[in-house]
């Protein structure tokens, strides 16, 4: 990891991570966290593994709301939801982003309309459906980030762009992500003399599931994306844009072993570059995935 | 019993009324059970009689005399009583509306043939609990499930539909969707919620049962059956 910082500990880092924040992956769904609502706070000890050592406070603070509408044509999601998380030391101690304050929105909508239960059999019941296009949810989340001491601190913002429908076996599950990121006050960066302009990265990902008769089933993940407005030391670095793709052939069993059961043994084969890697990276694997089934 | 004395009493006292050619015939086995389940099962019930009492006398009480109190013939063989007689000529006349495969014993008296097979009383296709879990879960069968048809399904396991893919980016869409036609349908059928039921409860309930994925059909379809209020339960 390159360092920037005048400061020892983990200042340089601080900056390397904000300027990746922009750059991850397609996030989790904007959706509410499992446990909604939560408030905590307790003490903490801190070593930022440079020889600094204090004692401090970590809390966070969730609230999440989600509603659901259930009606037959297009039922819907909308989650909304505010985080903050901050640790303090309560003595002088340089830390990467140990104060976050975050807001999000999103909406998951279901290409769907039920039909009425006209009653019947049900082996010989009409779909249930009148039309089914899969799903789509569309999400947008900003945050703000500052160091201990406001030195470094920035607004992040990212918009995210999802559908998936199973039914269509060539459509990939897809992930359209726009993440963005616009320093607020850099000291590092004026030290540097680094422009603090907005800087961000388009991302798009897609997953396929094939089944490939009744035990075998072929996974495809591929992403590409592309930065813009970044610094030259993270283009230089290759940051700035690049593809990933991994396959994964999997047996599917269901074979008892001792208390538990093996559920798929698969070989994958992976290569790309992922969006906070600056290398391009080739793998094989080969794996079991066990599970407690009942 | 809690007394050695009143159990010996009891079961000495019952075994020589069973001695007795006209009051044999009226003692059944069971018939004040539904008192009894308050304490105990009906499998202790049955093996606790069968430890204290002779296996004919058992043999006596729990079958034989009961089924002469129904009106079946007894062991030596004869006729229906005139009861039992007027009862098979009615559902023999009404074969087709019972929406069911009738009983062993008719099927043997009448020579009646069904190919209709019972739907076990938990997946019962008229049960709108049921009838929303398979609707609606119906679309993510592949389609060897579906030839398998509604039976063969009860025992399906969540994570064997094609919905389950938990590393989909978009997995989390995919359970929203599922999760709100399932609670959506149920609520077209105009089923009220039970108490401490509201929709978000019940949306993320059949959420987490569905991202969970062990669940079989059978037992989501218990799960809607305990969030509403249907007018025709689940057993």
């Amino acid at each position: 990891m390159m360092r920037h910082g005048t400061r020892p500990g983990w200042r340089a880092p601080a900056i390397t991570l904000l300027l990746l924040a922009a750059a991850a992956p397609a996030a989790a769904q904007v959706a509410c966290p499992a446990g909604q609502d939560a408030v905590s706070l307790g003490p903490t000890y801190i070593d930022d593994v440079d020889g600094g050592r204090a004692l401090g406070a970590a809390g966070a603070a969730v609230w999440c709301s989600a509603g659901y509408d259930t009606r037959p044509r297009f039922p819907r999601v909308r989650y909304s939801g505010m985080q903050a998380k901050a640790i303090v030391p309560f003595s002088r101690l340089s830390l990467p982003q140990n104060l976050e304050a975050s807001a999000w929105i999103g909406y998951t909508l279901a290409l769907t309309e039920r039909a009425p239960d006209t009653g019947g059999l049900l082996d010989e019941a009409e779909s249930a459906f009148l039309f089914d296009y899969g799903a789509l949810a569309v999400g947008g989340r900003v945050q703000y980030e500052s160091s201990t001491d406001f030195a470094e601190q920035a607004v992040l913002g990212g918009i995210e762009v999802r559908w998936v429908n199973p039914h269509w076996r060539l459509a990939p599950s897809t992930v359209l992500t726009l993440n963005a990121v616009r320093p607020v006050s850099s000291e590092t960066r004026d030290t540097l003399g680094v422009d603090p302009a907005v800087h961000g990265r388009l991302g798009v990902r897609g997953y396929w599931l094939a089944p490939l008769g009744r035990w075998l089933e072929l996974e495809v993940d591929a992403a590409y994306f592309f930065g813009f407005g970044m610094d030259d030391v993270v283009a230089d670095a290759g940051l700035d844009q690049g593809a990933f793709i991994a396959t994964d052939l999997g047996l599917v069993v269901d074979w008892p072993v001792g208390g538990v059961r093996l559920e798929r043994i698969f070989v994958g084969y992976a290569h790309g570059q992922q969006p906070t890697d600056g290398q391009e990276r080739k793998a094989w694997t080969l794996g079991a995935r066990f599970g407690t089934r009942r | 019993m809690r007394n050695a004395d009143d159990e010996q009493h009891y079961f000495r006292t019952l075994a020589s009324l069973l001695q007795d050619d006209h009051l044999r015939r009226r003692i059944l086995f069971g018939t004040d059970s539904w008192m009894l389940r308050m304490d105990m099962t009906e499998s202790v019930y049955w093996e606790y009689y069968r430890r204290h009492l002779s296996r004919e006398d058992f043999e006596r009480i729990a079958s034989l005399a009961p089924r002469e109190f129904l009106g079946f013939p007894g062991t030596d063989g004869g006729a229906l009583r005139p009861n039992l007689e007027r009862h098979v000529r009615y559902l023999d006349a009404n074969r087709d509306a019972f929406g069911a495969a009738p009983a062993g014993w008719f099927q043997e008296i009448t020579g009646a043939v069904s190919a209709t097979k019972r739907d076990p009383a938990d997946w019962s296709q008229w049960a709108p609990a049921v009838r929303c879990t398979y609707r609606m879960c119906k679309q993510y069968m592949s389609s060897a499930q579906v030839r398998g048809g509604y039976r063969a399904n009860r025992t399906t396991r969540l994570s064997e539909l094609t919905y389950y893919r938990p590393r989909d980016p978009n997995f989390g869409l995919l359970v929203d969707t599922l999760a709100l036609n399932l609670v959506g349908c149920s609520e077209d059928q105009g089923a009220p919620f039970r108490e401490q039921w509201t929709r978000p409860h019940a949306v993320e309930r059949v959420k987490s049962a569905l991202e969970d994925g062990t669940m079989q059909l059978v037992e989501l379809a218990g799960l809607l059956d305990s969030i509403f209020r249907f007018e025709e339960p689940l057993v």
